[in-house]
């Protein structure tokens, strides 16, 4: 894959940070002006885009092609279906606490596995995990509820829509600071070594099995997240959250974004969302839709949204630079 | 006893018929089909179709067959050709066919389940050691090992067979002895899908032709490959005679967590040998 470097200068740093202050305002005051079906939708988004944003972790930045990065959300999901949907406990703090350690093992023995091996064999050996996942969601019906999924899930302090709205954006925000400060420190910069060549970063000194493992097991936190609110928001946890269509939303979403930027998969967010909801109300074919989007995004415009943007920035900044 | 050890033979040919062919197209060329299985299901489907309409299960073997056959031909000429050695990509476009695949069956046959019928020739059951069993199943494990044969007699006695194992090596070399490796893959990939076919209509007598079956078909040879050690022929062989037989016994005796004994099996040997029973070690 061509690299993509984010340089920055003083003017487009002003015009970045201009452009985040506009989108935060807008986001903060959406729910004084927008419908509640619009504000639905963008909640829908925001979520999945912290569940895109850690697969391009992983995917854009330490070029590892996961199917199984559905398996930190489902476990999100089902962490709150039990506890919550149970009746076992409704404390918010400890439930996100329990979550986050439950995906830390889970995905601490999954990585483990998967990290035998590389490159094709790695995709695979997530994918039939994460299809072991899904099995279990099936048949293990007395704890996961089977088919029917757990229901009867309340939300943290029994808020409304605009409050769960705004505890999105709180969750979405810290997701993104803290993604944005990984993928500029030193341990986002050896990911991208290692993407480019494992071996040569081996033969530097860098115990290149170690960052894999530890981005596997971070990507699959936030996952966990964003199925946590996820959860909430919809009020079920079921063996969707683990399937196909469901993991393949979310690759989709990276994709169409674009690998290995910062904004591109909550671009791919927004779009996947907005568009397959809107799809649904004219069609049956989404599904048909989603599979040609993906085929052409792969085949055709590799770099994503946010990669073309990026390609834009660079040029803009090449011309300022000549004047 | 017997009767369960013929079910599993039966079955792991349904799988080796599919993984055979996965391995075929990752030894020559590291593709990994994830559509693989979506063929699977639509062979089976277009094989009930035509057993309905014309009530000739040669017929609906072929047609089935050919439409598997047909689809990967376009599936190579027209997406992966352009894809050549880059891994992830390749993944990623068979990914995204699963979903059109899908939405094809479901667009077609409504999402009912579909049973090709048993030719006529092998329905009933003969006395095996004591016991009778299903004259078809019987036919299906025949098949299967004289598949097996043929197989392993292509690849290692015939011209096509020396030239498919040069490239696995090296395929570059080979275009410089004056072979066409590009016509050679397409036949791979050609032939492979219409292993996937056979298998498809040969298995939906089996276990149905659904949706959902291509992603349960999928997933169990892909755990038969990265068993077997991915691009080996033997491996596939081995591979799904273990799958087979652990799917079918684990029904049978511990229905539990008979479901979960594929994936244990798996996990044991990626923890011993990542590289599958007989996959090369880096």
């Amino acid at each position: 894959m061509e690299t993509l470097t984010e340089t920055n200068d003083k003017v487009t740093y002003t015009i970045e940070l201009l452009i985040c202050l506009i989108m935060f305002s807008v986001f903060v005051t959406l729910p004084l002006y927008s419908t509640k079906y619009i504000m639905g939708l963008i909640t829908i988004s925001l979520i999945s885009s912290i569940c895109a944003m850690s697969y391009n972790l992983l995917l854009g930045y330490a070029g590892l092609l996961s199917f199984g990065h559905i398996v930190g959300w489902g476990v999100g999901a089902y962490t709150v279906g039990i506890l919550a949907g149970k009746g076992i406990t409704v404390n918010f703090f400890l439930i996100i606490g329990v979550t986050i350690f439950v995906t830390i093992i889970i995905s601490a023995v999954f990585a483990f596995l998967a990290l035998r091996t590389q490159g094709i064999y790695f995709a695979l050996i997530t994918l039939a995990l994460a299809e072991l996942c899904h099995a279990v969601t099936l048949k293990w019906s007395r704890f996961t509820g089977g088919e029917n999924g757990l229901t009867g899930i309340d939300r943290p302090w029994l808020v409304g829509d605009k409050a769960f709205y705004y505890l999105v954006l709180i969750s979405f925000i810290i997701s993104f600071l803290l993604i944005r400060s990984i993928i500029s420190s030193w341990f986002g910069k050896t990911l991208v070594g290692i993407r480019e060549n494992d071996f040569r970063m081996g033969m530097l000194g860098y115990n290149t099995w170690i960052f894999k493992y530890l981005a596997y097991i971070i990507s699959a936190i936030f996952a966990s997240i964003a199925g946590l609110l996820s959860c909430f928001y919809i009020g079920i946890a079921s063996p969707a959250d683990f399937n196909f269509v469901t993991s393949g939303s979310f690759l989709l979403m990276v994709l169409i974004g674009g690998r290995a930027t910062l904004i591109g998969p909550i671009i791919g967010s927004f779009f996947v969302v907005f568009a397959t909801h809107y799809l649904s109300a004219y069609t049956n074919e989404w599904m048909l839709i989603l599979g040609v989007i993906f085929v052409l995004v792969v085949m055709f415009a590799r770099k994503g949204i946010g990669g073309y943007l990026l390609v834009w920035k660079n040029k803009i900044q090449q011309e300022l630079h000549k004047q | 006893m017997i009767l369960q050890f013929l079910n599993g033979l039966s079955y792991s040919v349904i799988l080796f018929l599919l993984s055979s062919g996965l391995c075929l197209m990752f030894g020559l060329m590291k593709i990994v089909n994830l559509a693989h299985g979506s063929l699977y299901m639509l062979a089976g489907y277009v094989g009930f179709s035509v057993a309905r309409a014309t009530d000739s299960f040669a017929l609906a073997l072929l047609v089935g067959m050919a439409c598997t056959a047909l689809i990967s031909f376009g599936m190579d000429r027209c997406l992966l050709r352009f894809l050549y050695k880059q891994d992830i990509e390749q993944l990623l476009v068979t990914f995204g066919l699963i979903y059109i695949f899908e939405n094809l069956a479901r667009n077609i046959w409504k999402g009912h389940t579909y049973f090709v019928p048993v030719p006529k020739l092998l329905i009933g059951s003969v006395d095996l050691f004591g016991t009778t069993y299903s004259t078809y199943r019987l036919a299906l494990i025949l098949i299967g090992f004289s598949l097996a044969a043929v197989l392993w007699l292509l690849e290692e006695k015939t011209k096509i067979g020396a030239i498919i194992r040069a490239g696995v090596d090296d395929a570059e070399m080979v275009e410089g002895m004056g072979k066409n490796v590009k016509l050679i893959f397409t036949l791979v990939f050609v032939f492979a899908g219409a292993l996937a076919g056979l298998g498809g209509v040969l298995g939906s007598i089996l276990t149905g032709s659904f949706l959902g079956v291509d992603g349960m078909v999928l997933i169990l040879s892909l755990i038969v490959i990265v068993i077997g050690g991915m691009g080996s022929l033997k491996g596939a062989m081995v591979g799904s005679l273990l799958i087979g037989f652990a799917d079918v016994f684990g029904k049978a005796y511990f229905p539990d967590v008979a479901y979960f004994i594929v994936y244990g099996i798996m996990v044991t040997v990626l923890v011993i040998k990542p590289t599958g029973l007989m996959g090369e070690s880096e």
